[in-house]
């Protein structure tokens, strides 16, 4: 009798503590965007999106890209977001795209996926949910967190 | 390199080119596609604001149609876009709003085309207008000598009666035409400038004056000839229905025309008690001469002085008539009464004044059928026929009788035997 008592506290204590602490997690979560957005870079290398309130500063990524913040204001930031929750982020004259994921207060790369040694002209991102379509100059690339399928 | 290398070469280059070209059309983007959208249909939608010719409005509805045959096939992109609007009711509203407008621009358009009418018709009676104005001043002028010179002689009198004939029935068309006109016009669609503009314009071809200067004229005419026939009064009358009815009609049009207008409305309403004065004295003219045409018979009609009281003197002679040969029986002197009143009704007044009669409201159809109906009666009452024709039929017989009395007497006698002789 005790024994059967003690178990059912010990059940009854770990079903709480799951209830009280214990990690959720949902699955089959859809993070698709259906449109880009388009950014302009300021003088501070900062873009915002005025609809959705994200904003973040690109200086990292033109560094990588060997732009100059001053060649680059005003340029478009390209970015999108894929089922998977994985954001795409390109611009005008960058040679890259690149795949990130969001953390706290970040984003961080996950994947730098290369398109033209020359650099986009005019970058485009189309949400293709199973796929992220990039088209530039009459070309279209399919996109995954993966690299260009 | 040989021209079949070449002509290769060429295959492929033209291909790449095509297919680059196809490549390329296939890319676009899907934010761009939106932006097109909606840049299309912010154009439209301001252009159909302002949008002031049917012609504009049937172009905006093919530019509308063309919007969305171009976007229709994007439409479930551009509908995550334009949440919660979508684009079959954007493309739908656009098509209303400029459907109403093409109705109602092709509904000012046909009123324009009917202003233009009848200011083109305004014209015209201006013109003819103008040529009558000479000889309107010049009957004043004959009116003023008449008024002076009271021994005017007959044929004047006639001349001027005609030419005030003239006068009266150009201005009756003139009324009658511009009454039509503005009929077909819908004075409650124009806006206060348009009203405004028509008032003017009827007031430079002064349409209420020259009515004004008719009814003048005619109760000038009426007041300086006090010797004018029943004839020529009931034709006046006649006139004078005419002109009432018309002005009726177009004095309302007129009023609604110069709405607000203190001056204007005053002389609309001056031009109403006018012809109510004119219709008075010609009254009083009138029933007088038709007294004195009777009298002159010497029939003694009890006193008249409205067409009602005209009416109800004729029944009652004629049925007083009746009432007393019914009573006396018919005589000579009766026959003779009758005929009397026959021949003023039937030469006199169906067949001089019938026309002016009806016209000018005096006396209906139905009122000179009943007294035709009644002057029958009258006729075969007043007979002396049956009464004379038995004293004749007794005497005749009584001659006869005595005639036969008298052979049959000869014939006895004739046969009893001759006495003999000493």
């Amino acid at each position: 009798m005790k024994a059967l008592l003690n178990s059912l506290s010990i059940l009854l204590i770990g079903v709480v503590l799951t209830a009280c602490g214990g990690k959720m997690t949902l699955t089959n979560v859809n993070f698709a965007t259906p449109f880009e957005k388009v950014m302009s870079i300021n003088e501070n290398g900062q873009v915002a999106d005025q609809r959705s309130g994200l904003t973040f500063n690109v200086v990292q990524m033109l560094t990588k890209e060997n732009i100059s913040l001053q060649d680059a204001i005003g340029s478009n930031v390209h970015v999108i977001r894929n089922q998977q929750g994985f954001y795409f982020v390109t611009a005008t004259g960058f040679k890259y795209v690149y795949v990130m994921e969001s953390a706290e207060s970040s984003l961080k790369t996950v994947n730098t996926i290369k398109i033209s040694d020359a650099g986009l002209q005019s970058p485009a991102f189309n949400q293709r949910n199973q796929y992220i379509q990039l088209i530039d100059s009459g070309r279209a690339f399919n996109l995954t967190r993966n690299g260009i399928q | 390199m040989n021209i079949k290398t070449l002509s290769t070469l060429a295959w492929f280059a033209l291909f790449a080119v095509g297919f680059s070209g196809v490549t390329q059309a296939q890319f676009q983007s899907d934010l761009q596609i939106v932006r097109n959208y909606q840049s299309e249909y912010q154009a439209i939608f301001n252009e159909v604001k302002g949008l002031n010719s049917v012609d504009q409005a049937q172009q905006l509805i093919q530019r509308i149609n063309r919007l969305n045959n171009e976007f229709g096939e994007h439409r479930e992109l551009i509908n995550r876009f334009i949440h919660p609007e979508d684009f079959d009711g954007q493309v739908f509203a656009l098509r209303e709003v400029a459907d109403a407008s093409r109705r109602n621009l092709q509904l000012l358009a046909d009123r324009d085309a009917e202003i233009a009418g009848l200011n083109t018709r305004i014209s015209e009676l201006s013109s003819r207008l103008d040529r009558f104005r000479v000889s309107s001043d010049s009957l004043q002028q004959a009116l003023d000598r008449m008024t002076r010179d009271r021994n005017a002689n007959a044929a004047m009198v006639r001349n001027l009666r005609n030419q005030l004939n003239q006068y009266d029935n150009f201005i009756l068309g003139l009324v009658d035409s511009l009454f039509v006109a503005y009929d077909n016009l819908d004075l409650t669609s124009l806006s206060p400038s348009e009203r405004r503009e028509f008032a003017l314009r009827a007031d430079k071809d002064n349409v209420v004056g020259h009515i004004g200067r008719v009814i003048e004229n005619n109760i000038a005419f009426i007041d300086t000839h006090s010797q004018l026939s029943s004839t020529d009064l009931l034709k006046m009358k006649a006139t004078h229905a005419e002109f009432r009815t018309s002005w009726h009609n177009l004095g309302g049009k007129l009023a609604s025309l110069y709405e607000n207008e203190r001056e204007r409305e005053t002389k609309i309403q001056e031009v109403s008690g006018n012809i109510e004065i004119w219709g008075n004295r010609l009254n009083q003219a009138l029933w007088r001469s038709l007294n004195a045409s009777i009298q002159v018979r010497g029939i003694e009609l009890s006193g008249f002085s409205s067409p009602s009281s005209f009416y109800n003197a004729l029944i009652t002679y004629i049925d007083d008539s009746i009432e007393r040969v019914t009573v006396n029986g018919g005589s000579e002197d009766e026959l003779e009464r009758y005929e009397n009143f026959a021949a003023m009704w039937h030469n006199d007044i169906k067949s001089n004044w019938q026309e002016f009669l009806i016209d000018g409201g005096i006396l209906s159809f139905q009122n000179i059928a009943t007294i035709d109906r009644k002057l029958t009666e009258w006729n075969v009452a007043a007979q002396p026929v049956g009464f004379n024709w038995l004293i004749i039929v007794a005497l005749l017989g009584l001659l006869v009788l005595i005639l036969i009395v008298i052979m049959i007497t000869r014939s006895k006698g004739d046969n009893k035997p001759a006495p003999v002789s000493a």
